[in-house]
This record gives structure tokens, sequence and C-alpha cells, in this order.
């Protein structure tokens, strides 16, 4: 009986060969196109986490609570010029506590920031500054940098290993290169010591070994630096206290009633209030102590060590990374410490995210091809069906079952799926194989963004085939529902009198 | 008898707003005599000015600046009296350059008049010497009132890139020509900031607005309000705009 369905559909696949090749063609080549794409994606977004975790955010990423992004590269707390990152509360509490694990490989603390380079007169740039302990930073993150010129931070030193993007930069404005020894004039701005200059030495020049457009604009410095720019001290002031008058402009200002309406407004309708004018007679005396005592000024310019943005954490292998962030979590709330632990994705921030984002939409893509699939496969069905009514009709008068009648369209579909699945599937996987051994050179910063990379060697991916197969396995078992339906209400008595 | 009226109507609007419209070289003038009734011509000036800053992320802080101006020469040294953490910072305007002082560092630095000051929604080139006249031309001009006062409301249009706002609103009294309020403008048309005097005090033949209030446009809730106080013509000695005074200031 099987084998009597399966001769006849193949006959009738035969028989009606350009519908069948025009079928097959377009799912051939959509699983063509789902194999080679979801290998893109997949190479692409397994480079991008091993490159993220081995690099740069490890396998957990901790922050303060209080931090919405955990992202290392600051994007979404870089809003605000100003705006301070803030720092891990009990961060001294946290490190010992991961000592204790005998999960974890590494941990590298690490301060976030940015600052403006000046190099001599004219030499001028940007740099994004990761500060870092260099002794635990080369521990987490082995032979990811390439030094250029000169030297990592070596323990104890302070300066600043330039990225060849920060030397490019400084070249273009003042054509001069940036050499080891030579010293820059970082500018950064906080909220806590506003506006804060630091003078540095270069001690080396480095690219990272996983290029990005993302990671060119960072810089390694050392911590005492960094932490005199974000303004993260060991003390900080009391609360500023304010007059009356100073009290009664806060909050939201009514014009009118500043401006003073036709009633007496906030300063009564006087727009000249000579009583406030003192004329500082013996200022002139003072010219040289205007300032008074700076001594409380050297307290504040005390750096607090214990201060961190971010701690990043490397794992056992044989550790389940969702596991030890919930467990590591749930620590930090039975010790009520405003930090939380987040994995690697979120401290990679958006352009790993956005990756994940393009592949999403690829696969949304690939449900509205599906679709169109159906629809097509369908329609050609339908009219294949319309014209074989006499022929169906016959085949019921002589007494083949509903369920013989819909296992014979089944197959048809199911043959053309599958093999031409196949030959998509066998065509995807040769090209991707072919630019897999040339690599895909991303033609702009947008695609080396997304790829990872420069240059993308895809590699095909087993679960890419699968997927296609059984997708387009269960596109043809949907494609030929309706049809098997219109066949099914086929009455044999009428079909044969049509014919 | 309907047409006549309203042709009679029309005539009478026509002829009333030209009797009381200003014209745009008017206006121009107009901001010229802002910038000289603004400007300590011929005569130095200081004073010291409270600024306390409202931000919804990091609260309230309040700093005090030491200000010198020499308008005749386009100098100004602001020295951050408070808070203890920033006392000592500077900027100092010389020679057309703007540097910004650092006393941990002892360094000194290049910053635009554009920035903010000390991290405040005040500008950098809110403290300088007025230049309206020159920085702007007036594109529209109309009368109105703000408050209880009768204005002249300008729409102004930068002449220059190096102006920190590209387009600017403001509205300005008509008996005494000081500005009560503007409007500043990015260059795609996006409302940054409002900035608010409605505050001026009267040195010799000058006038000082000795409360300012600046209300950034973009974070609900961040502004930044100005006092100033311990105002002085007096002439000042040359060596307080220089860069060595700011660091023997701090020594």
């Amino acid at each position: 009986m099987n084998g009597l369905i399966f001769k006849i559909a193949y006959r009738n696949l035969k028989e009606h060969k350009t519908k069948t090749l025009i079928i097959g063609t377009l799912m051939a080549l959509a699983i063509m196109i789902l194999v080679v794409g979801n290998s893109f994606m997949e190479t692409a977004a397994s480079g991008i986490e091993k490159t993220y975790i081995q690099n740069f955010t490890g396998d957990v990423v901790i922050t303060s609570s209080e931090m919405e992004n955990a992202s290392l590269f600051m994007d979404g707390s870089m809003n605000n010029r100003d705006e301070l990152i803030p720092v891990i509360p009990s961060s001294v509490e946290i490190q010992d506590y991961l000592n204790s694990l005998n999960t974890i490989t590494a941990i590298n603390p690490q301060i976030g920031g940015a600052a403006l380079l000046k190099h001599k007169e004219d030499g001028t740039g940007f740099a994004m500054l990761f500060g870092v302990d260099p002794e635990m930073y080369e521990e987490t993150f082995q032979n990811n940098i390439n030094i250029t010129y000169g030297t990592f931070l070596n323990p104890g030193e302070e300066g600043i290993v330039l990225s060849e993007a920060a030397v490019r930069m400084i070249k273009d404005t003042s054509g001069e290169i940036v050499k080891p020894g030579d010293s820059v004039l970082l500018t950064g701005m906080n909220s806590v010591t506003g506006t804060k200059i630091r003078e540095v030495t270069v001690r080396g020049t480095f690219e990272f070994v996983n290029e990005s457009p993302q990671l060119e604009m960072i810089s390694f410095i050392d911590l005492n630096n960094i932490r005199i720019i974000n303004g993260m001290l060991a003390y900080t002031e009391v609360a500023a206290n304010l007059s009356d008058s100073e009290q009664s402009l806060l909050g939201e200002l009514d014009e009118d009633s500043l401006f003073g309406s036709d009633d007496a407004g906030l300063f009564g309708g006087d727009l000249f209030s000579e009583d406030i004018v003192v004329l500082a007679d013996d200022l002139e005396s003072d010219y040289f102590d205007i300032l008074g005592d700076t001594s409380e000024r050297d307290k504040y310019s005390q750096t607090d060590p214990d201060a961190w943005h971010y701690m990043v954490v490397k794992l056992d292998d044989s550790v389940n990374e969702k596991r030890f962030i919930k467990n590591l979590n749930n620590w930090f709330l039975e010790n009520s410490i405003d930090a939380k632990a987040s994995g690697w994705l979120a401290g990679a921030g958006t352009i790993a995210k956005m990756s994940n984002t393009l592949s999403i939409v690829f696969n949304f893509l690939v449900l509205i091809v599906a679709i169109v699939a159906v629809i097509i496969i369908m329609n050609t069905l339908v009219i294949s069906v319309n014209e074989r009514i006499g022929e169906i009709g016959t085949m019921r008068a002589i007494g083949a079952e509903k369920s013989f009648v819909r296992s014979m369209i089944t197959l048809e579909t199911l043959m053309i799926s599958v093999i031409f699945g196949i030959i998509g599937a066998v065509l995807g996987m040769i090209i991707t194989a072919l630019i897999g051994s040339i690599g895909y050179e991303a033609p702009n910063t947008f695609l080396q963004v997304i790829l990872g990379g420069p240059v993308l060697y895809p590699v095909i991916s087993v679960q890419a085939v699968v997927i296609s197969l059984v997708t387009v396995a269960l596109v043809g078992v949907v494609a030929s529902l309706y049809p098997v339906s219109i066949a099914l209400k086929i009455s044999p008595v009428k079909a044969m009198g049509e014919n | 008898m309907k047409k006549a009226i309203t042709i009679f109507l029309v005539l009478l609007i026509v002829s009333l707003s030209t009797v009381s419209a200003i014209s745009l070289d008017d206006a121009n003038t107009i901001l010229d005599t802002v910038d000289t009734s603004r400007n300590f011509t011929g005569t130095d000036f200081s004073a010291v000015m409270t600024m306390i800053s409202e931000d919804p992320d990091t609260g309230i802080e309040k700093k005090k600046v030491q200000q010198f101006r020499r308008d005749d020469s386009d100098m100004f040294l602001m020295l951050f009296i408070e808070p203890a953490a920033e006392k000592g910072q500077g900027y100092l305007m010389i020679d057309e350059n703007l540097w910004f002082y650092d006393p941990q560092s002892r360094k000194f630095n290049h910053t635009s008049m554009k920035e903010s000051f000390g991290g405040t929604d005040a500008k950098n080139s809110d403290f300088g010497a007025s230049s309206l006249g020159d920085d702007y031309k007036v594109l529209t001009v109309e009368e109105g009132k703000l408050g209880r006062f009768d204005v002249y409301i300008m729409d102004l249009e930068g002449t220059n890139s190096e102006v920190t706002y590209p387009t600017v609103k403001i509205w300005i009294t008509k008996d005494t020509n000081l500005m009560l309020k503007s409007e500043d403008y990015s260059a795609t048309g996006r409302l940054m900031r409002t900035s608010l005097f409605p505050s001026y005090a009267k040195v010799g033949d000058k006038f000082l607005a000795t409360k300012m209030i600046f209300n950034d446009e973009l974070i609900d809730g961040k502004k930044t309000q100005i006092t100033i106080t311990d105002i002085s013509s007096k002439d000042l000695p040359d060596s307080i705009f220089t860069k060595s005074y700011v660091e023997r200031v701090n020594r």
C-alpha cells in the first residue's frame, strides 16, 4: 500500500515537472539561504562570545546594583559626561568571598572612564580608559593585546598604554607620533571634583588581538590616575548648607512669579536690588590669600584604593555560569550588599547585543520567507489538485479511502521538500565552506562590529542544517493541509461526471 | 458696507503695526546697547559667585567662585573657593585663549567657551564680556510681556561658528534694555537651555545680573542658580590675569 502511494506520488510529480521544479527551486533556495545565513550568524555569535569572555568580560561581571547597564564599555552610562559610574559597595568583602571559592580561575577588578588627550602643543584625541591592576589584568586576560611599542603597565607604576587608534588620532591633529616616555595630558570630568587634568607618561602602545571598532578607543591607565579623573575619593564632603534665599529658588520656578506679575513676585517685582551690592574695597590686600586654608583640599584629593566599577570573574569550565550568577546574587542579598552579578553579554554592551538582535531579526525574516513558501506551495498544490479532480474522483470511486488521498498529496509535498531541501542544504554547505576557506571581509565598520571583526570565516553549522531540514519538512506538511482538504471534498460521482 | 468695514479694519491694523513695530536695524542696535550696558569698559570688575546646581541624579551642590573681569582686554579669571575638593581650580581667559587650571596636578589645559562651567548648567561663555551684537544678528523681533515687564522678544542667529548656541531667543526690557530671559537652541532647533535673569544690580553706569538661573532642558529637574555678591569695580593688578598668579595663589 505504502509502495503504491509512493509510486503514484512520484508519478504525479514527474507528470507536473514544471510545477515541481518551481516549488523545489524555491525551497532549495530558501534552505540554502537559511544554512548560509545561520552558519554566518552562529560563527559570528560564538566568535563574539568567545572573544568577549576570553578577552574582556570573563564569564561574570559584578557591578553596583545601582548600575543599570553593566557594560564595561560604558555605553549607556556615558550619556552625561560628568555622570558617575557607581562604585561596587563592599568590594573587599566580595573579593574575599570570591577568592574563597574554588570554582573561580581569575578575578580582575576594573575602573572605567574617559578623557580628552593632549600631546605637546597641538596633538589632541580621546580615549576610553580601563583602569587596571596590571598583574591581575594580565593573569585574567592572557595574550589579548599586542604591544606595538614600549611595554604594558608594570605593577605599581603610573602611566598610560595608548591604543593605536589614539596614537593615530594624535598624529592626525599634530603630525607627531606619540612614543613611550612621552607625556600626555588627560582631562576628564566628574561631579565630585569637577574637571581634572593629569599628566601621565606613555608606557607603550597596543592593539587588541581581536580588533573591533568598539575596542579601538580603549587605552589602559594606572589606578591612581583613573581614580583622580573619576573623583573616586576616600573622603566625601558634607552636603552644602543653603540660605533661605537659595532654598527658595530650588525646584520648579514659575516665570511669571519670578518676574513679578502685577502682584509682587519672588523678587517683589523689583528688577534692581541695589542693596545686595557690597563693594569689596578691602579685597586688594587679599589677592594672594584668596583661597585661604587649602589643607582640607589635600584630604579630598586622596583616592579610595578599594573603589572599583567592575569585577570580572572567570569561572572554571565545569561551572554552570547561570547557576553561579544566581548563587552569587543570593549571597549579595543575604549579606545586604548592593551589588549584582551579570553574564558576559551584559558586560559586553551594545555591540555584542546588536549581534544577538541581528540574529533574531534574521530568524524573523526566515519565518516570513517560510510563510511565503507555504503560501506558494499551497497555491501550486491547489491548482494541481484541481487539475486532477477527475483522477482523484476515480480513485475514490474505485475504493481509495480518504486517508489514501491524504497520504498521497502529503507525500508529494514531502518528497519535493525533502529532495530539494537536501539539495539546498548541500548547496548552502558548499557555499559556506567556500566562503569559510577564503574568509568574508566586512565591507564597512557596521558589519565589522556585527561580525566581531574585519574578516569572518564562517563554519558550517550542523544545527543550522538540521533546523533547516526540519523547517522545510514542516513547511511541506503545513502547505499540504489545505490542498488535502480540497481533495477530500471531491465527490467521486460528481468528479467522474465532470470528466 | 461690510467690505468697506473690513478694508478699514485691515488698514487700521496695518497702520497700527507699522507704528508700534520695531525694525530689525533698531533691534540690532538694542543688542549692541545690551552689550554696552553689561560690559565693564574702562574699569575692572570683581565679584563672588555662589552657584547651586540641582541634579536629579547627584542632588544639590554648592560652589563659590571668585570672579575677576577686565572686559576691555577680554580677560577674566574665575577661581573656585568652594567646595574644598575643587578649591583653587580656575578658568583663565587671556590672549583669546581659555585655560583651565587643576591645582592637584598643577597643570593648565585649553578649554572652550562652549564647555560647561565647572560641571554646572552655565557655560564658560556666560562669564566673559557680552558680545551679542558681534556674535548674533536679529532675525525677528516682536513686542510682548514677561511678568510685569514690557519686553522685546528677538530671535537671534549666530554669525560665526564660535558661538555657544547657534540660535537664541531673548527677552529684553523695553525701558532699560536688560536681558531677562533667553532660550538657547542647538543647530537642529532643539531647545537646550533656558536662562533667566530676574535680578540686576547697577554698578556705576553698568548693569550686572546678580541672579541667574540656567535650566537644562534636556534633563528634567536639572538647573543651576547663581547669585553674585561682593561686587567691586575697582581696578585690579595686571598680574591677576596671568598663569603665574593662579599658580601662586594655589601654593
